[in-house]
């Protein structure tokens, strides 16, 4: 097949960024005017030219060098984040990492005031605390991804599926350690099914301990990215989601049901930088209405903003491995996790930080691990089964994930 | 970064960041409150209403932090006969009585250098115990009264004065329970700066702590104020604190808030606590950091039967419900300002019956 005049002409700009290159060290990895048409260019495309350049890319960049740069990426980088990639001598993500933390901090000094100057009113609190999450959120992004950035193989760690299974099942056990609450194991179970654009994913959670469950439903659509019908060779994804779930507690005799509708999304950091390859952003928003429901007491309801904003990277290229790594903050209260317990004065505000392995080491079956620290710890392994375990090699080849 | 790196880096990060019973300690510190044994004698006040100030041979200072304290003063043989003890921040028409309560008590002169104080000699039988008694007349009525709810002083120290004066003209109020956040930063220097603020005032103020007490490593509020969580009777309500200043409130206190909802199952219940389980501006969240164990303390309150809560925390004033329980969050005493409320300084003027459980609020603008 010949090949389009897009990449003809990105070959050409490649070769003569290689020709510049060679006469400056500093540039060798660099992102000249090229790096704007490739992000432009479909994954697939931009990753045949990566290839050709990875060879002469990866012995310029000596490993005294990476270590160097992964040193600059904790210092100073925790605060001028992009200083690992600049010594890196990609200098152009590391200016789009220090611009995209100042806005982020921009965002998180702006929201903050607002706080404090309208004593976080009742009718200016819900966008300023989102745009404070929102903010915090993107200087932890602009620093991870400098971390990740400097440390990740070339071509990334790992690769997305482009392609949601039609069907996804994950079972497991949570440990919860929470001193105020009697229940310390749940079985878990849950699995979504695709369908086009629409998906649902019922999951329930029982305790074994004590009489304690939690049933939920989330029903989505997916407004960008890839179904199992349309797979995209990529891992950005927009997606609006309802859900509703009821938590009863029985031992205290109370439960949480929950409506709540958001918006949630994940970003490949590829389009950014193809240092970033096999790395994403998630950030999600949205609105839950509880009704806190007592045994004998009359209901009391209340509102609550769904906010999240997580880090995270592929793992492998499939064959066999493959999988996902996510570190993540959420911002609500109401889940097994609760919000953290700050020492000091800046009480009550936070939600809780999550952690979430996925690993499939068989086509269709994985295992995950999660973590989520709040007001109580929560480990969860789950064994993950995909509907690819039942289909060909052709159809399953991008693999399947979210 | 492989699965076991990522176990690894995230049980680093639960170590810096979670701890799940932050304000353990300071349940457990609420136990010593109220007690202290030397080579002189040991002093022991009933239930941990006051904080001792000051315990030195034949020297004994308390702040008190209930209208009624009953006192225990053991003293070995050969000690001193006479003790002078110093009693602050009482009901202004307080007594002294000598003797255990419920069998004969005899009164004891006291000089009164404020109207919240009390000063009087002690004569101790020297390797016995003194039972001793500081309350108010009218402490066993059943007779509506008045009291004062507010919180959320912290950088509006200098202007309190305004608060005082203010609260000065309800005179009918018998005293006023402060639902945390006296200082910005909880150190020794504030909280003693609040005290001598209190100078001003005709009442005493019962106090817990808020999340600004909380500032300084070793929280030094309890061997000023006294108790986080406590309870106390008077004319047949019960009031109680409930440390929640750590936006919860610790499995130790649980254990005590069942105890003191069983002693007045049958009579009237207020409680008094910083952050609130939650707020009516879920949005915001100026509550506890899990709904689920919000949750569950209000169902422990409802029923239990309390009859109101009162927080503090929002800096503004809000009238609800929560688990049927009329609540208010009254955080009116000068911190930066909840902007756009309408309400500004403000206090709450609460009549109680002991006999209906029935509760009256008026809010009391300052500004």
């Amino acid at each position: 097949m010949p090949a389009p005049k897009a990449d003809a002409k990105a070959t050409k700009t490649e070769a003569a960024r290689s020709k510049t290159d060679a006469t400056d060290p500093q540039k060798t990895r660099s992102e000249g005017a090229a790096t704007e048409t490739e992000a432009a260019r479909p994954a697939a495309k931009a990753t045949q030219i990566e290839e050709r350049r990875t060879e002469t890319d990866v012995l310029a960049v000596t490993s005294t060098r990476r270590a160097l740069a992964a040193g600059a990426s904790l210092v100073p980088g925790l605060l001028v984040h992009g200083s690992g990639h600049w010594v890196l001598g990609e200098r152009d993500t590391a200016g789009r990492l220090l611009l995209f933390e100042g806005v982020g901090l921009g965002a998180l000094v702006v929201s903050l005031s607002g706080l404090a100057l309208t004593g976080a009113s009742r009718y200016f609190v819900a966008p300023l605390a989102a745009g404070a999450v929102g903010g915090a959120g993107m200087f932890g992004i602009t620093w991870l991804a400098d971390v990740y950035g400097v440390l990740a193989p070339d071509g990334g760690t790992g690769a997305p599926t482009g392609v949601r299974p039609r069907l996804a099942i994950a079972t497991g056990i949570r440990v919860v350690h929470d001193p105020r609450f009697p229940h310390d194991v749940f079985v878990s179970h849950g699995f979504t099914v695709d369908a086009g654009p629409l998906w649902l994913s019922p999951t329930f959670d029982i305790a074994v301990d004590a009489p304690n469950r939690r049933y939920a439903l989330d029903v989505g659509r997916r407004l960008i990215g890839a179904t199992a019908a349309e797979p995209t060779g990529s891992g950005t994804a927009l997606d609006v989601v309802l859900g509703v779930a009821d938590h009863a507690y029985d031992t205290d005799r109370f439960s949480l049901t929950t409506l709540e509708l958001s918006l949630a999304g994940r970003l490949e950091l590829a389009s950014f930088a193809r240092t970033l390859r096999g790395s994403f952003a998630e950030a999600s928003l949205g609105y839950a209405r509880h009704w806190y429901r007592y045994a004998g007491l009359e209901d009391d309801p209340a509102d609550a903003l769904l906010a999240r904003v997580g880090f995270g990277i592929y793992i492998g290229h499939g064959n066999p491995l493959r999988g996902e790594a996510t570190v993540a903050y959420d911002h609500r209260r109401d889940t097994l996790a609760g919000g953290l317990l700050v020492p000091g004065i800046g009480v009550g505000y936070l939600g809780f930080f999550e952690q979430r392995t996925e690993l499939f080491f068989a086509r269709g079956v994985g295992a995950a691990l999660e973590l989520a620290a709040g007001s109580a710890l929560v480990v969860t392994t789950q064994l993950l089964l995909d509907s690819s375990l039942f289909e060909s090699d052709q159809i399953t080849k991008g693999g399947a994930a979210r | 970064m492989n699965p076991r790196t990522s176990i690894a880096l995230f049980a680093l990060a639960l170590t810096g960041t979670a701890c799940l019973r932050v304000s353990e300690e300071r349940a457990r510190r609420d136990l010593e409150i109220g007690r202290a044994q030397a080579s002189f004698g040991a002093v022991a006040v009933e239930d941990g209403l006051a904080a001792i100030r000051r315990f030195e041979p034949g020297v004994l200072e308390l702040w008190a932090n209930a209208p009624v304290l009953r006192v225990r003063l053991t003293t070995p043989p050969e000690s001193d006969a006479t003790w002078s003890v110093h009693v602050r921040n009482v009901v202004t028409d307080a007594e002294v009585f000598v003797g255990e309560a419920g069998e004969e008590q005899r009164p004891l002169a006291a000089d009164a250098p404020r109207a919240t104080e009390r000063r009087f000699d002690l004569a101790v039988e020297a390797g016995g115990v003194t039972h001793l008694e500081v309350r108010p007349p009218d402490a066993d009525s059943r007779e509506p009264f008045d009291f004062i709810a507010l919180a959320d002083v912290q950088e509006a120290i200098d202007r309190v004065g305004d608060v005082f004066a203010r609260m000065n003209a309800e005179s009918s109020a018998r005293f006023a329970m402060f639902s945390g956040d006296i200082t910005s930063r909880g150190s020794t220097d504030e909280l003693l700066r609040f005290q001598n603020e209190m100078r001003a005032l005709d009442m005493p103020i019962f106090t817990t702590l808020g999340n600004h007490e909380l500032g300084e490593e070793d929280v030094p509020y309890h061997s000023i104020f006294g108790r986080g969580s406590q309870s106390f009777v008077y004319r047949h309500v019960r009031f109680t604190f409930l440390d929640s200043a750590s936006a919860t409130v610790d499995p130790l206190v649980y254990d005590w808030l069942r105890e003191w909802i069983e002693a007045a199952r049958n009579g009237t219940h207020l409680v008094f606590m910083h952050v609130p389980p939650r707020e009516p501006i879920g949005l915001r969240n100026g509550a506890f950091s899990s709904r689920a164990e919000a949750a569950k303390l209000l169902r422990i309150l409802g029923a239990g039967g309390v009859d109101g809560t009162f927080y503090g925390h929002v800096h503004s004033f809000y009238a609800f419900e929560n688990a049927g329980i009329p609540a208010y969050i009254s955080g009116g005493g000068g911190a930066i300002p909840e902007r756009f409320d309408g309400i500004g300084r403000h206090f709450l003027l609460v009549r109680v019956d002991p006999e209906t459980s029935e509760t009256n609020v008026r809010v009391v603008r300052v500004d």
